[in-house]
């Protein structure tokens, strides 16, 4: 990664250098040459001179401040990329700490404590709300590692983040996507089945087709009454709900990023919310 | 008991985990490359390592290497380091699972359960009512006669359908597993080969085999009595 990065510094520097001697050089060759020209009276000799001289000084300052610039912008994106890396390392550590204790705790409790799972269920919606961030802040920059997965092992996984939740599977498929850009749509999807739609379960249906795999999630919550069409398309005023959208709309880039789709399907109030996910199918089939 | 390396630099994180995975395995911890390796020169024998990516000394990436040329011990990443880059360098690398942090301790667990089991040395040998199948030495033993050798990708289709039963697979699904996705035999090469391995498995093969009329075909478990 360091190196690809250290590559895109010194191109968008060496552009701008480029540029720089180019123009400079253009400038300085039609400033000697009509500095040459012999049949000029001196009245014009001087206005090339002082003219050309101008340009040349503005071309000098102007490329000079192009590339500083360049530079400088370079190395603040760096220093910005760098923090986030090492933000993103450590307070991931820190979650990552706090929920194996609370796991183990909850493991050691024999009368099961729901405090332990209360305090599990936080610790995941506090890295969700993270990750989120995370994804939201780079989205634009950040690549894909499309690989070969089982559909049924990605959604089986949902269940350690649900525990209280029934989640059922129906069939299976194999399909090109990155793992973890596809978790996070899954999970806040589910999310925002259980804190906004109150829903106890979720009934994903996986059908295959030719190109592409079709994930039809059906939760019994209580649906949704606003518009439809706002869903996914922006980040929402927050009215009565504590939701603004955000992860609705992440789901989307990133489906989008891995070349699939995300549909809200129309809802009844009080008859739970589906949507649709289309993922294109690996070429191993299911 | 199996035993694994724990290689990870958070004291808290590597203390925790420690603890709770000695309930089912024997666990070294390291907190930094050099001990890691240290311990694998020293003659260390481990069944796994959990790696972190970020070590104080050095990445998880570099230990690897150094791991690899001692020994081919399985490894898996566990690392809040997951973008792509550092998924793709590590699978590159021949990680088993690359779990992002933060985890649960049951997946964790599980997939830890599975690589192992991913690794036991599985019986090879199919044996029928007349005949016996080895998928080690590739060969088809009937009762009172001298082993046949198929080719290896009749066996492959063989192996393939065994492993998928009692599941109807496609011929489609056949050509990736045996060929891979970038190579297209015909569909009436698939049927030669099931012909020619149902006349190897001699009367078993044609009730072994089942013929799916517009899908492909299915092992019969029963039948064949794996």
């Amino acid at each position: 990664m360091n190196k690809r990065w250290s590559l895109s510094l010194f191109s968008k520097t060496v552009l701008a250098l480029l540029w720089f001697a180019f123009t400079l050089a253009m400038v300085g060759w039609w400033w000697v040459y009509s500095l040459r020209q012999t049949e000029f009276k001196d009245s014009a000799h001087r206005m090339f001179f002082w003219e050309g001289s101008s340009l040349i000084a503005f071309v000098i300052v102007g490329g000079g401040m192009l590339v500083f610039l360049t530079h400088r912008d370079e190395r603040r994106h760096e220093r910005l990329k760098f923090f986030f890396s090492n933000f993103t390392h450590d307070i991931k550590t820190s979650i990552a700490r706090l929920q194996l204790q609370a796991e183990v705790l909850k493991e050691q409790t024999k009368d099961q404590d729901p405090v332990f799972q209360r305090l599990v269920n936080d610790v995941q919606r506090l890295d969700l709300q993270l990750e989120n961030s995370l994804w939201f802040a780079n989205l634009e920059e950040s690549s894909l590692f499309l690989e070969d997965i089982s559909l049924v092992q990605v959604l089986d996984a949902l269940k350690h983040d649900f525990t209280d939740y029934g989640i059922h599977i129906e069939g299976d498929a194999q399909i090109l996507a990155d793992r973890r850009a596809l978790n996070s749509v899954l999970r806040n999807l589910l999310q925002n089945s259980v804190a906004h739609g109150k829903a106890k379960n979720s009934r994903m249906k996986i059908t295959a087709a030719d190109s592409a795999v079709k994930v039809l999630i059906t939760d019994d919550g209580i649906g949704f009454s606003g518009a439809m069409d706002q869903l996914g398309g922006e980040v929402l005023q927050q009215q009565g709900s504590r939701g603004n959208g955000l992860g609705l709309l992440l789901s989307k880039k990133l489906l989008r990023k891995m070349k699939g789709n995300l549909t809200f399907m129309a809802s009844t109030a009080g008859r739970g919310f589906q949507v649709e996910i289309l993922l294109p199918r690996s070429r191993r089939g299911a | 008991m199996k035993s694994i390396l724990l290689v990870e630099d958070d004291e808290s994180l590597g203390e925790t985990l420690t603890l709770r995975l000695k309930k089912d395995y024997d666990v070294q911890w390291a907190q930094t490359m050099k001990s890691a390796v240290d311990l694998f020169r020293a003659g260390g024998k481990f069944d796994l390592v959990l790696l972190d990516v970020g070590l104080p000394d050095g990445t998880g990436f570099e230990l690897v290497e150094i791991i690899r040329k001692i020994t081919s011990v399985q490894f898996l990443f566990l690392t809040a380091q997951s973008d792509a880059e550092s998924r793709l360098r590590g699978f590159e690398l021949g990680a088993e699972e690359f779990i992002p942090k933060p985890f649960h301790l049951k997946e964790l667990l599980l997939r830890i359960d599975h690589i192992f089991r991913a690794h036991e040395p599985k019986n090879e040998k199919l044996i029928l009512k007349n005949c016996v199948v080895d998928f080690q030495s590739m060969s088809i033993q009937k009762q009172n006669e001298a082993a046949v050798f198929p080719t290896v990708n009749e066996m492959k289709v063989l192996k393939f359908l065994v492993d998928k039963s009692p599941q109807v697979v496609s011929r489609d699904q056949i050509m990736d597993a045996v060929w891979g996705v970038d190579k297209f035999p015909s569909q009436r090469t698939i049927d030669n080969i099931i012909l020619h391995l149902r006349t190897l498995l001699g009367a078993e093969g044609e009730s072994s085999i089942r013929s799916v009329r517009g899908i492909g075909y299915q092992w019969i478990k029963n039948m064949g009595g794996q």
